[in-house]
């Protein structure tokens, strides 16, 4: 789906908008995102970047994944 | 700006119709998050619909307790499926590799060299795949087949390709394995041999996992660490199990782990709690200790600083690619539990992991993999620490052989020793000689 956004925080705060359904899957009490979503900006862990300030463009594409890496 | 949200209303796809059908077991309730509580149908399904936790089993230990105890346990074959009342599957497969009934070993002159008097070996080295995979992976493909799937996959930092691929075959199943591009080549050949489709992923491990996730969710395929995780998680508890048997039915001082995910780790742990809530066990305080390898230690790390997250690690660099985790998905409930129990976890550098390799194997016999030359070290390095007290009782897990990982123990050797010219006395590989006796005398009298 497409959404709108300067950062990363924009567009899960769109999405939570359209869908609220999903701010209690995707967002803690605090509106901090939960710590068991990982949120990748063309494949790479915002975390490894600036978090939910992360700026982001027209054409980047971000993912949201259930927080679940084990060998 | 594209957004995508991936497998998160597992109840809807094709894995969910199939888990519907499944019949559930007595003793076996559900599936329950382990950050919420909230139970969750027993199914393919492994994350929380609600807060989107990880889902784990939840059993009725005290329908357990009425039907199992020591008595008819020794009466079954050795192997993981004599626990089966504490396992989530209703049946022992009528197919599947021999898994589990590994040794428990005394190891004084290792525990000598470490400083630690009463030490243990769990030999995991000794599954059909050569490491402790095998035991999460049984639990996890009689868990699929019950549901109905077809195809069994997994994300792999080696030792779970092998353990797939074989298990795969054994029950008739295809298998799609998927692996980091630069893994040992010992590790991609051996599911190779089984006949897996290996799938080589150019990034870390914890790209293959996310690759994963996505491709879990639209093939509908049973990654046994991902939409099977919480049933291929309680194939670690099977460790507590046998070790707790193997010393009469009661449990060590100390265990020794390492730690990649932190699934084993913390599934040690239920299942020596589970042991002692069914009545096979009396409850004592157990220390956990973890090892990890310090080039990729976002766990120890989090430990060392009091940290109550684990803060991922990017671009893991350490030759132990088995704990090459660097976004562990239970390393906080790790760190919970080391700090709980008065334990620790450890970092630990490759020199000194391939040193550790070195000495279990020339001390007591044994060869492991780099995880397993981490566990000794961490032992040691607690010891040290004053995690591990004089007069311990202390388990140390080697989980993998060390033909998977030929290299890691000349690390950091020198030239001197091991050298193709080794001595009379010395270890290392002596100089080719004629097949004559005189030839022997010769190199044995120190003329090579």
């Amino acid at each position: 789906m497409n959404v709108s956004g300067a950062t990363v925080g924009e567009v899960i705060a769109g999405l939570v908008a359209a869908y609220p359904d999903l701010s209690a899957q995707l967002l803690d009490a605090e509106g901090a995102l939960n710590r068991f979503v990982n949120v990748f900006v063309n494949e790479t862990d915002v975390r490894h970047l600036d978090g939910l300030a992360t700026p982001v463009g027209e054409m980047d594409q971000l993912l949201l994944l259930p927080a679940m890496a084990g060998g | 700006m594209t957004t995508e949200t991936a497998p998160v209303p597992v109840t809807d796809t094709a894995l969910g119709r199939a888990a519907r059908q499944a019949k559930p077991s007595p003793r076996v309730v559900s599936l329950a998050c382990r950050n919420c509580g909230r139970p969750e149908p027993l199914g393919p399904a492994y994350v929380c619909a609600a807060c989107l936790g990880p889902l784990q089993v939840a059993y009725d230990l005290e329908a357990v307790r009425q039907i199992v105890d020591r008595n008819l346990i020794a009466s079954r074959p050795p192997g993981l499926w004599r626990y089966l009342e504490l396992l989530p599957v209703d049946a022992p497969p009528r197919r599947g590799l021999a898994v589990g009934a590994t040794p428990l070993v005394p190891a004084d002159r290792l525990g000598m060299a470490i400083g630690i008097d009463r030490l243990w070996i769990k030999d995991d080295t000794r599954n059909p795949t050569l490491s402790f995979k095998d035991r999460a992976v049984a639990i996890a493909a009689a868990r699929a087949q019950a549901f109905g799937i077809d195809t069994l996959a997994c994300a792999s930092t080696g030792n779970l390709a092998g353990a797939t691929a074989a298990a795969a075959t054994a029950l008739g199943m295809p298998a799609y394995v998927f692996v980091p591009a630069d893994l040992e080549p010992a590790k991609i050949d051996h599911a190779l041999a089984y006949g897996a489709t290996v799938v080589p992923i150019e990034g870390t491990y914890d790209d293959v996992n996310r690759l994963c996730l996505e491709v879990a969710d639209e093939t509908g395929w049973g990654f046994v660490n991902i939409n099977l995780r919480p049933f291929y998680a309680e194939g670690s508890k099977t460790l507590a199990f046998e070790i707790a048997e193997q010393l009469g039915w009661r449990t060590p001082d100390v265990v020794v782990v390492p730690i990649a995910s932190g699934a084993m780790f913390t599934k040690l742990a239920k299942g020596f709690g589970e042991l002692a809530a069914v009545g096979l066990i009396e409850q004592r305080p157990i220390r956990f200790i973890g090892g990890q390898a310090s080039g990729c230690s976002p766990v120890a790390t989090a430990w060392a600083t009091g940290a109550t997250e684990v803060d991922p690690v990017r671009t893991p660099d350490t030759f132990v690619r088995s704990l090459a985790i660097g976004n562990p998905a239970d390393g906080r409930y790790s760190v919970e539990l080391a700090n709980a129990t008065g334990g620790s976890i450890e970092a630990i550098d490759d020199p000194t992991t391939a040193a550790a390799i070195r000495q279990v194997a020339r001390l007591e016999g044994i060869y492991p993999e780099t995880t397993g030359g981490v566990t000794v070290a961490a032992a040691a390095a607690a010891r040290r620490r004053g995690v591990i007290e004089e007069g311990d009782e202390v388990v140390v897990l080697l989980t993998g052989n060390g033909l998977k990982t030929p290299e890691a123990r000349l690390l950091g050797l020198r030239d001197d020793c091991d050298s193709p010219a080794a001595r009379p006395g010395e270890p290392g590989l002596a100089p080719p000689i004629p097949p004559s006796f005189s030839a022997f005398e010769r190199w044995r009298g120190g003329a090579a």
